[in-house]
């Protein structure tokens, strides 16, 4: 796993988009703990506080905690609560799908068969994998 | 033993100016780092980033103004503050004819606070072979031995020039993670200039931008990258837009479209846009640092 | 400190092997000489003691060279090769880079003059009586070599301080005593001033120079901002 420093979204934000979605998708467990701030700050070549500041972030949506002396742990709804950020993600993702449609002066009824299209392209293409 | 007087900044310059001749390197540059801050110094070639890090280290004498490091004046050259700063130049001439053991052992004796096992640790992180001389190493392993000459003697303050330029992705790699690791102790400051913009997002908490000797930015990182943004418009026919909104840093109108690259952007400025301007469509992107930073010079050249 | 004399001595090793070499070399080379003149006229044709005054009065004038490429490599070669610059920002003081250079070149110059001073003047005489020509030639030749010597050091020195590389800086040193010379001479032939003993004069002033040259070169090295 590596961040990307160029991109536009903030660093913080992509570590918490990173463990979200690891956490959503099992790898870690509710019980489980994440790596520490110093391990994930040299494993990713990112300054400590970019870490703490989404561990932070993480920790007030609930989906971690700090016990105390040892790290930080997958809350018992964590799982739950990522799957409910992932959720969110795609939803905006879709907006943003949406949006740019508008922006390139798309009508409306070609901006829901583009989205069919792609729904039906994408489920055959994982069908068939 | 070294007496540690209190100090409110780590790095603090009033006024710093270099001449030469006419003109000016570094003209009236003021920063303030507070320790335990890593400052990342940003900016094109010739914008006066190794002449502000030279005068910081006494090496070359400054024209004007005042610089302090650990709260010491750099002109006197104290050696009782050099002992608490670590520095890495952008191009090295470490003697050649030392061996990487004879580098080590000549370093060790010369800083007090030396740490051997960090140093032992160090180099067999940086796979430096101790018996290769230092003329027959490559430009990266040149630089790792710099770097643990810097961090071995568990400085207070680290300061590098370019550290990474002309290094291959892996080596870079590696060196950052030299630096992480000393930026991961507590109160250490770090201050680096470089033009590998993705370091500079990586490990910095604060940015300072310098063009053409002046301090365009100075602020936090993450202040400078959420308060910067892209707006993209396009105006009807028949309209040419003349008054950009507050904190424009840069602007572009080409064939109705309207780019403008906002500091301190709120969605007041999007209205003061669509309040002045016939708008048919605005888009508000954000922006990484290598868009920041060029958009910051690309108008500070188009000012000329 | 002690390793900044050890790194002073490393950078010298060449000029100081040099200095060696002709001190072994010129001893060998005169008693080989003699012997072989023993040999071949099947007698003594230089005793032992002028043979060894004569040792060590020449070698002294091969240390010339010695001495002033230890003045003149002792800040220069390292400005040269810009090694200078990493050791400006280590912790040592001006002073305390400045201080071992000294240690080490002055040391290393004054050791090897001792030993041919010894030569000529304490181990010739050991070995039987120096005959009144060589008394003379030691006597007139050596302290002219000394205080040249004095004068090729301190201004090769003192130009190391601020010349750009050791070449420049050696060269400056050398030209100093001609310097001196044409200036004295010139004096004596255009004012033809009365009871104006040259060799005096040149042997005062190359030690005056040269020791005004090596402080004056100190200072400013402490001084300077650039390594």
């Amino acid at each position: 796993m590596g961040i990307d420093p160029n991109s536009p979204v903030p660093i913080y934000q992509q570590i918490g988009d990173y463990i979200r979605s690891a956490v959503a998708a099992g790898v870690y467990r509710p019980g489980e703990m994440i790596p520490s701030l110093r391990a994930m700050a040299l494993d990713l070549t990112v300054n400590p506080n970019t870490v703490q500041r989404a561990y932070e972030e993480l920790e007030r949506e609930g989906l971690i905690e700090a016990r105390k002396g040892l790290g930080m742990f997958v809350t018992r709804n964590g799982t739950t609560s990522a799957q409910t950020k992932s959720e969110q993600a795609v939803y905006s993702a879709f907006g943003q799908g949406i949006r740019a449609g508008h922006a390139a002066n798309m009508p409306a009824m070609h901006i829901r068969a583009t989205f069919g299209k792609a729904w039906k392209d994408v489920n055959t293409e994982r069908s068939g994998k | 033993m070294t007496v540690n007087t209190p100090f409110d900044f780590a790095i603090e310059t009033a006024g710093l100016t270099k001449r030469f001749g006419d003109k000016a390197a570094v003209d009236d540059l003021t920063l303030q780092i507070p320790p335990g801050c890593v400052f990342g110094f940003i900016g094109p070639n010739g914008a006066g980033k190794s002449t502000t890090i030279k005068m910081l280290m006494g090496v070359l004498r400054r024209t004007s103004g005042q610089a302090r490091l650990l709260g010491f004046d750099v002109a006197n050259r104290a050696e009782k503050v050099k002992q608490r700063i670590g520095y890495v130049p952008e191009l090295h001439f470490i003697y050649r004819w030392m061996r990487v053991s004879d580098v080590v052992g000549f370093c060790g004796s010369l800083y007090e606070t030396w740490n051997d096992k960090l140093c032992k640790e160090l180099l067999a992180l940086f796979e430096l072979d101790e018996r290769k001389k230092v003329k027959h190493l490559s430009k990266g392993m040149v630089a790792k031995l710099a770097l643990l000459i810097a961090v071995a003697h568990e400085p207070e303050l680290l300061i590098l020039d370019e550290p990474t330029s002309g290094l291959d992705p892996l080596i870079r790699e590696e060196f950052l993670d030299g630096v992480l690791r000393t930026i991961c102790e507590r109160q250490k400051t770090v201050m680096f200039s470089s033009h590998t913009l993705s370091d500079v997002q990586r490990l910095a908490d604060r940015v300072g931008i310098i063009h053409e000797g002046r301090l365009l930015v100075d602020c936090a990182a993450d202040e400078l990258l959420t308060g910067t943004k892209r707006i993209r418009i396009v105006l009807r026919d028949g309209c040419s837009p003349s008054e950009p909104p507050d904190g424009t840093i840069w602007q572009r109108f080409q064939h109705r479209e309207w780019q403008l690259t906002v500091r301190g952007y709120s969605p007041a400025s999007v209205e003061f846009l669509q309040n002045k301007y016939p708008v048919e469509s605005v888009e508000v992107t954000d922006l990484g640092l290598e868009d920041v930073f060029k958009d910051y010079i690309k108008g500070q050249r188009a000012l000329v | 400190m002690r390793t900044l004399i050890w790194k002073d001595f490393r950078i010298n090793v060449i000029v100081l092997g040099y200095g060696f070499v002709c001190l072994i070399g010129l001893t060998i080379a005169f008693a080989a000489v003699k012997i072989y003149f023993d040999v071949r006229f099947n007698e003594t044709v230089w005793p032992w003691p002028d043979t060894l005054v004569m040792n060590g009065s020449f070698g002294l004038a091969f240390q010339l060279l010695t001495v002033v490429m230890l003045g003149g490599c002792a800040v220069a070669a390292e400005r040269a090769d810009r090694s200078a610059e990493f050791l400006a920002y280590l912790p040592p003081s001006r002073w305390t880079i400045i201080a071992s250079k000294a240690i080490v070149t002055i040391g290393a110059g004054l050791f090897i003059w001792s030993v041919d001073l010894a030569i000529a003047y304490g181990i010739a005489p050991l070995t039987g009586t120096v005959s009144e020509d060589l008394i003379i030639f030691r006597g007139s030749m050596i302290p002219v070599l000394t205080t040249t010597a004095i004068l090729l050091f301190g201004a090769a020195w003192c130009a190391s301080t601020f010349a750009p590389s050791h070449a420049i800086a050696t060269g400056v040193g050398i030209a100093a005593p001609i310097a001196l010379l044409c200036v004295l001479m010139g004096i004596d032939y255009i004012f033809e001033p009365r009871a104006f003993d040259l060799g005096s004069w040149y042997r005062l002033l190359s030690v005056v120079l040269g020791i005004a040259a090596f402080v004056a070169g100190t200072i400013y090295y402490v001084r300077r901002v650039e390594p």
